[in-house]
């Protein structure tokens, strides 16, 4: 038997419900966020590698991984890409091996130059999937989770079928949808990775962030670990309990630099917050990640607080 | 039980039926799905948020949840369902503290929009009112079973808790509204 709190409570909600309403483009913007943030974890989880091991004097990171798990720092700049609009079950079991290419308009197309006569293929992109130059100016597609799938100059196989010739994308006269358009399935295998030497560095010294300023309201998920350096000077951190590896995104503006009593990192006012072998604790969120230092599939946290050595 | 909500019936979408049976359209793509689903879920968002700008937020998480877990998730239907629910609310109890700041930075500077309709207002501030004393779970179970119509199994599900504490929540939650509130005690002050 409803009470009259009760029913206050369901004839006030229903009363506030009615007079609501559901904006659809929320979804679309969801979309579009949710690709910045697969962009900037790719970009995140790499420059903890790079720009880790470059700020304290070592200039490139190798992981020891083969294959497409390097992971490159991007420069944010993005590229354009016809992509699926959702995630698709089955395709045509075709393959197309060739040259990730950059084509004059940006668009990421595979090559054959060794085709008689020389073939171009556009690429109708698995969902999800983004493009992005790195810092040396090397585009690299990322999948649905951000991570990295294979840069330019890559030799790719990609399984799949030819889009018919009259087929309508949804995005309308797309500047990539050009020629024949391969509709790649979403595995993607790197047959040969671009020819060394140009592989990337970078000057930049700063740790790389999770965009969160001191003072700022942040998320609460918290973590309790220690500060690890790993090969080619990549910082991670390592759980209390097992041998757990997590990434992290600093606060903005944190660097690392080495000194006599090893690796220390640097807040924004050039204060030591942390060193190497600290056990910290720290909030945020986590995100998924393909690879942190070389060491696998993991996570990475993103700090929404100041670390503190504290731990209670 | 469908995922919400008071006067909300499942709908055709692009011509295919989403059933309850668990039967339903594994195929359907994830933005015909929102879509359709989209309006119940914001109008449970706003009933959690007492607040529009903050369940546009909670929504928009939401769909940030649920976008790159869409191969994975059940098909539309009581699982679904179950599982949108629960990431709603404890995306809504995570942000908690961020939505109270926001709403009291609101209540400060905010002033309603002059096409509302002012009785929706006094609602809406009655709303934010009663649930005001209740904590994030009290006011989440409140939310679920008040305005969503859920048994104490399912607030227990999208919770994560017991049936038990499902039910003590909701009491206890009564209780503070009811003393924030003396015009809700009735005559004697008791109603349980």
């Amino acid at each position: 038997m409803p009470t009259d709190t009760e029913d206050y409570l369901t004839g006030v909600m229903r009363r506030v419900a009615a007079h609501t309403s559901f904006d659809p483009q929320s979804i679309d913007a969801a979309t579009a966020q949710l690709r910045r943030r697969r962009l900037t974890l790719g970009a995140g989880a790499a420059a903890l590698v790079i720009a880790g091991g470059t700020a304290l004097g070592i200039t490139v990171f190798d992981g020891g991984n083969s294959g497409n798990d390097d992971v490159v720092a991007t420069t944010g700049e993005e590229l354009p890409l016809l992509t699926q609009p959702e995630p698709g079950d089955t395709y045509p079991a075709a393959n197309l091996q060739g040259t990730l290419t950059v084509a004059e308009n940006q668009c990421l197309i595979v090559e054959i130059p060794e085709a008689q006569p020389p073939q171009a293929f556009s690429v109708y992109w698995p969902f999800g999937f983004t493009a992005a130059r790195d810092a040396s100016g090397v585009a690299t597609v990322y999948d649905v989770d951000g991570a990295p799938v294979a840069r330019e100059g890559d030799e790719v196989a990609i399984g799949g079928g030819l889009m018919p010739e009259d087929f309508s994308y949804p995005q309308g006269d797309h500047p990539c949808a050009t020629g024949q358009v391969w509709l790649a399935a979403p595995e993607i295998t790197v047959v040969a990775q671009r020819p060394s030497g140009d592989a990337t560095t970078s000057a930049e010294d700063t740790l790389p962030s999770s965009g969160w300023n001191e003072g700022e309201v942040g998320h609460l998920a918290a973590f309790a670990g220690t500060l690890k350096v790993g090969e080619g000077d990549c910082l991670y951190a390592e759980h209390e309990y097992g041998r757990v590896i997590m990434g992290l995104l600093w606060p903005e503006g944190w660097t690392a630099e080495r000194d006599e009593n090893g690796v220390a990192v640097l807040d924004q006012a050039g204060e030591v917050a942390l060193r190497e072998g600290d056990r910290f604790e720290v909030a945020g969120a986590v995100h998924n990640t393909e690879q942190v230092c070389g060491q696998g599939v993991h996570q990475v946290f993103a700090m929404e607080s100041r670390p503190t050595t504290e731990i209670g | 039980m469908a995922i919400v909500a008071p006067g909300v019936q499942q709908r055709d979408v692009g011509g295919r039926l989403l059933r309850e049976g668990g039967d339903g359209v594994a195929e359907m793509p994830f933005g015909e799905w929102a879509a359709a689903h989209g309006p119940a879920l914001k109008r449970i968002a706003v009933v959690l948020c007492a607040n529009e700008s903050a369940a546009d937020d909670l929504v928009q998480d939401l769909w940030v949840k649920l976008l790159p877990r869409w191969r994975g998730l059940p098909e539309p239907g009581p699982s679904l369902d179950s599982y949108v629910r629960r990431a709603l609310v404890n995306l809504h109890i995570s942000r908690w503290r961020r939505i109270r700041r926001e709403r009291a930075k609101q209540h400060l500077v905010a002033a309603p929009e002059a096409t509302e309709n002012p009785s929706s207002i006094d609602d809406r501030s009655a709303l934010a009112e009663a649930l005001a004393p209740l904590g994030r779970r009290q006011r989440a179970a409140v939310v679920l079973r008040y305005y969503c119509d859920l048994d104490d199994a399912a607030i227990a599900d999208a919770l994560g808790c017991s049936e038990a504490t499902v039910r003590s929540q909701i009491s206890r939650a009564l209780a503070r509204v009811r003393a924030s509130a003396p015009a809700l005690q009735g005559p004697t002050g008791e109603e349980e």
